[in-house]
């Protein structure tokens, strides 16, 4: 009995532990599959992107009466990757013709409408728009914009780009070209296809690594969830999940989602993915335009990116693109005179664009700075946010290259070594405080030290102004032609050294017109008109103008010990060539969602922090600083009768050089100098200026055109003294004054100077 | 009589032919000082803005007008208007301010003034 029992269970035994067997594996195996589903969903139905933010420089408007020339013109189209066409067939085009261009505009959404693709015509007189019309309705427009340039992205930690595109906006030959090449039966399988199982088991038995053979579905879970490595684990995980996902979405869905996500190489640091993304990179037009040809070429691209690069391999792409677009013509996707038409067809992609690393990084690294004031890091790198930045693309170009070629102008013709001298300027729009163009170094689109916005360094006489400010600022007691003592001077204060300032010429100059102190940037009669007034209120004066930073109340201040940026300094004479209005500079205009809904607005916003009077004064006299002071060279560079006023500056050592000035348009600052600190053998006159002066040449700056404030009267000033003329005097000049206060302190017609008077005598006796 | 006449008749006509904006300022200040057609239909924009209540939205268009007539008063008058009716009076003044320190027109910067005063 006890042997039959046994032998029952003998037999029972296999059974049952199979089945033991069996439940105790699939269990978790159940379980894995449980946790793959929920891998699945949960990614899918979360944020299945970070999407970069965008940064765009500003739009060019276009309007009748604009001040643009053609070349600068063809220059932003240019920037915006348009290609010249006489047939206009398709939006990015252009075609010059006599005295006008015609350019089909791309659509673009801006922060506040969305400006459809249209094609119009410009005519030019001169450098101005004279007329602008719609091409398709022969009608005049009052005002349009060309889609901005995009100067940069902020990218997610590993360096993904991709513009996110619906399945309704692709066109339907890309997705032929896709199902042909990449996965005939998409539309039929589960998420695998057994033939492809079959071929990855064969491969397997064979020796061979695992490979090939995958469904769309289970590239996207690779590309997605999975790791690239090829084991036969990965590939059976890869499978299920497969499988899985095609269980929860739609063949939609996952078509979509793959478009989005497949990678096409790398542009540098950023990784270009999704078909959006690379109809932009490869041929500068949203994936709605692509023609068959161009679609067949990006998805010939997908089985080796950096193999079928058309830009660095043509004969390879155009080979493969031509075996998409045969397999799509074998799979009846394509007819016959379609297929002739698409393989006859170039390459024809356009030109690298500058997007991956910023070309103008120092620009880029002030809107970030800006942004992360409002925005948390991790959304600017994930959100897709648009950003609308103020930077004028033609400004920014043009500064970059008058500052490289420059520099090495002056270290040739001064016998500096190579690269011995570094650069850096802030160009800020007069009005509304938009800042147009930062230049951080002479190589400006190298991404490091931004001598811009980081480069503290003393600014010299550039700090006269305030001193003069303060000074005009009290009309009983100082006007442009007042008085000042420059005669030696020391300075005691408890606590510090004494203070000796000297000229920069080691001279003293006696009695000087207020007017020419300046002009000439005499050290000693600054430092005692400074202290005169009180070191107190010269740093108020200076803090109203927009400098913010703690200043040592010491009176070498007075003359520049103060270091500042140059972005810094321009914010002073910003105030002051619009008036005495302060205007807090702007990087970003607006900042949309990806969608174009409106996130935040940089709104214009002014104060009056000088009195209209005295800033006008100051002016007057900063332009005198151009016509007869420090700043006289610039008259051989900027065109005859641009009026512009400003100031040179020039530290100890010769170290650093900086101009600081405006036109009626523009304020620009100027810093040259040596990373090392050390000297550069070169002023404030010879360097900085020659820049600045290139820069507003270049840019064709308009001239100051302040109005007259109320109360304002004119003394004469003796040409020969620079001081208030006699009544008989023949050779003045006039300068404004308080209607109040106009002094009555004349001096003969010989003036002060000796030398002055023996030039005035040979003037005289020639006849001048 | 003929001569008035035909000068009366050509006034009209020239008044009738031009479409330039007026701001919404005293009619006494001739017109919105625009050279452009394009500023002119961001003003209208924005004034069609302001009258709807949209007041942010309106001085986005002001200040879009204003990059392209940077030195135009009556834009900035017309940005001043708008703080103000967004109660924001300080900003109001300095917008207004700022348009007095740019017009050469005396009617214009006696309605700044009385602007700045009524605030």
């Amino acid at each position: 009995m006890a042997r039959k029992k046994s032998r029952r269970r003998s037999r029972r035994f296999p059974l049952r532990g199979l089945l033991l067997f069996l439940i105790g594996l699939s269990l978790p195996f159940g379980l894995y599959i449980v946790y793959l589903d929920r891998v699945v969903v949960s990614q899918f139905e979360g944020k299945r992107f970070s999407i970069p933010a965008k940064v765009y420089a500003r739009p060019l408007e276009l309007f009748i009466g604009k001040e643009l020339s053609p070349q600068n013109l063809l220059a932003e189209l240019a920037l915006l990757n348009y290609s010249q066409s006489s047939q206009l067939s398709q939006a990015g085009q252009y075609r010059q013709q006599m005295g006008s261009v015609d350019i089909f505009i791309r659509p673009f959404t801006f922060w506040d409408e969305a400006q459809p693709a249209q094609k119009i015509s410009l005519s030019f007189r001169g450098d101005k728009v004279s007329d602008l019309r719609s091409l398709e309705y022969n009608s005049e427009l009052s005002l349009i914009r060309l889609e901005p340039q995009q100067i940069g992205g902020i990218y997610p930690n590993k360096g993904e780009d991709r513009e996110l595109v619906r399945l309704e906006q692709v066109p339907q030959h890309l997705i032929d070209a896709l199902i042909a090449i990449e996965d005939k039966r998409f539309y039929s399988h589960h998420g695998i296809d057994p033939k492809a199982i079959l071929r990855a088991v064969f491969s397997l038995a064979s020796g061979s690594r695992v490979q090939g053979g995958s469904t769309i579905t289970q590239q996207l879970i690779k590309n997605f969830y999975l790791s690239s490595e090829r084991t036969l684990q990965r590939k059976l995980k890869e499978m299920v999940m497969a499988i899985l996902l095609e269980a929860h979405y739609s063949k939609e869905e996952i078509l979509e989602t793959y478009i989005n996500e497949v990678y096409f190489g790398q542009d540098k640091n950023r990784a270009i993915h999704g078909f959006g993304l690379a109809s932009q990179f490869f041929f500068s037009q949203s994936i709605e335009q692509l023609e068959a040809q161009q679609s067949a070429l990006l998805v010939g691209m997908l089985k080796g990116p950096a193999y079928y690069n058309p830009r660095r391999h043509p004969e390879r792409a155009l080979q493969r693109r031509n075996l998409v677009l045969q397999e799509m013509h074998e799979q009846g996707m394509l007819n016959k005179p379609a297929f002739d038409r698409a393989k006859q067809k170039p390459i024809a992609v356009s030109p690298l664009p500058n997007i991956g690393q910023s070309p103008h990084p120092a620009f880029m690294d002030l809107v970030i700075r800006q942004l992360t004031r409002d925005y948390r890091e991790e959304d600017l790198r994930s959100e897709g946010l648009r950003i609308f930045s103020t930077l004028d693309p033609i400004t920014q170009n043009l500064a970059e290259n008058v500052m490289q070629a420059t520099l090495e102008r002056l270290e040739r013709n001064n016998k500096l070594p190579a690269n011995h001298l570094e650069g850096a300027a802030v160009i800020v729009n007069v009005l509304d405080g938009e800042v147009e163009a930062i230049v951080g170094g002479r190589k400006s689109n190298y991404q490091g030290f931004n001598r811009a916005l980081d480069a503290s360094r003393q600014v010299g006489s550039l700090f006269k102004p305030a001193i003069y400010l303060t000074a005009l600022s009290q009309p009983e007691r100082y006007h442009l032609a007042s008085v000042l003592d420059d005669s030696p001077f020391i300075w005691q204060e408890r606590g510090t050294e004494d203070w000796q300032p000297q000229n920069y010429d080691k001279k003293f100059h006696g009695a000087v017109p207020l007017w020419y102190a300046l002009a000439k940037s005499y050290n000693v009669s600054a430092a005692r008109l400074g202290t005169e007034l009180g070191v107190a209120n010269v740093l108020h004066t200076a803090k109203q103008l927009g400098i913010n930073k703690n200043m040592p109340p010491y009176a070498s201040s007075l003359l520049g010990s103060v270091e500042l940026t140059p972005y810094e300094i321009t914010q002073m004479y910003h105030t002051i060539a619009s008036g005495g209005f302060r205007t807090p500079f702007r990087a970003i205009r607006e900042v949309t969602t990806s969608e174009g809904a409106p996130l935040s607005r940089y709104p214009l916003s002014v104060e009056q922090v000088i009195p209209a009077l005295p800033n006008y004064l100051l002016v007057k006299a900063l332009e005198l600083v151009v016509t007869q002071g420090t700043g006289s060279a610039l008259s051989s560079i900027l065109p005859r009768g641009l009026v512009v006023a400003g100031k040179t500056g020039t530290t100890d050592g010769l170290r650093d050089s900086w101009f600081s000035g405006f036109s009626g348009d523009k304020v620009a600052t100027v810093w040259v100098g040596n990373d090392k600190n050390e000297g550069i053998k070169l002023t404030g006159a010879t360097a900085a200026l020659d820049v600045w002066g290139h820069i507003m040449k270049d840019i064709s700056a308009s001239s100051i055109s302040l109005q007259e404030p109320e109360n304002i009267a004119f003394m004469k000033i003796n040409r020969d003294s620079g001081f208030i003329a006699s009544g008989s005097c023949m050779n003045t000049f006039d300068l404004p004054v308080e209607k109040n206060f106009i002094p009555q302190e004349a001096r003969s017609c010989s003036g002060s100077d000796p030398a002055k008077k023996i030039k005035s005598w040979f003037n005289k006796i020639l006849g001048k | 009589m003929k001569k008035l006449g035909l000068c009366l008749l050509v006034i009209a006509g020239l008044s009738g032919c031009s479409t330039t904006y007026l701001p919404d300022l005293d009619s006494s200040t001739a017109g919105s000082g625009s050279n452009t057609a394009g500023a002119n239909q961001l003003m209208q924009e924005a004034d069609t803005l302001n009258r709807q209540g949209k007041h942010a939205l309106a001085r986005e268009k002001l200040e879009r007008a204003l990059r392209l007539e940077k030195q135009n008063p009556y834009i900035w008058f017309s940005l001043a208007k708008t703080h103000e009716m967004e109660g924001n009076s300080g900003q109001a003044k300095n917008f207004a301010l700022r348009a007095k320190s740019l017009s050469n027109n005396a009617q214009l910067t006696r309605n700044i003034d009385s602007f700045i005063n009524s605030l």
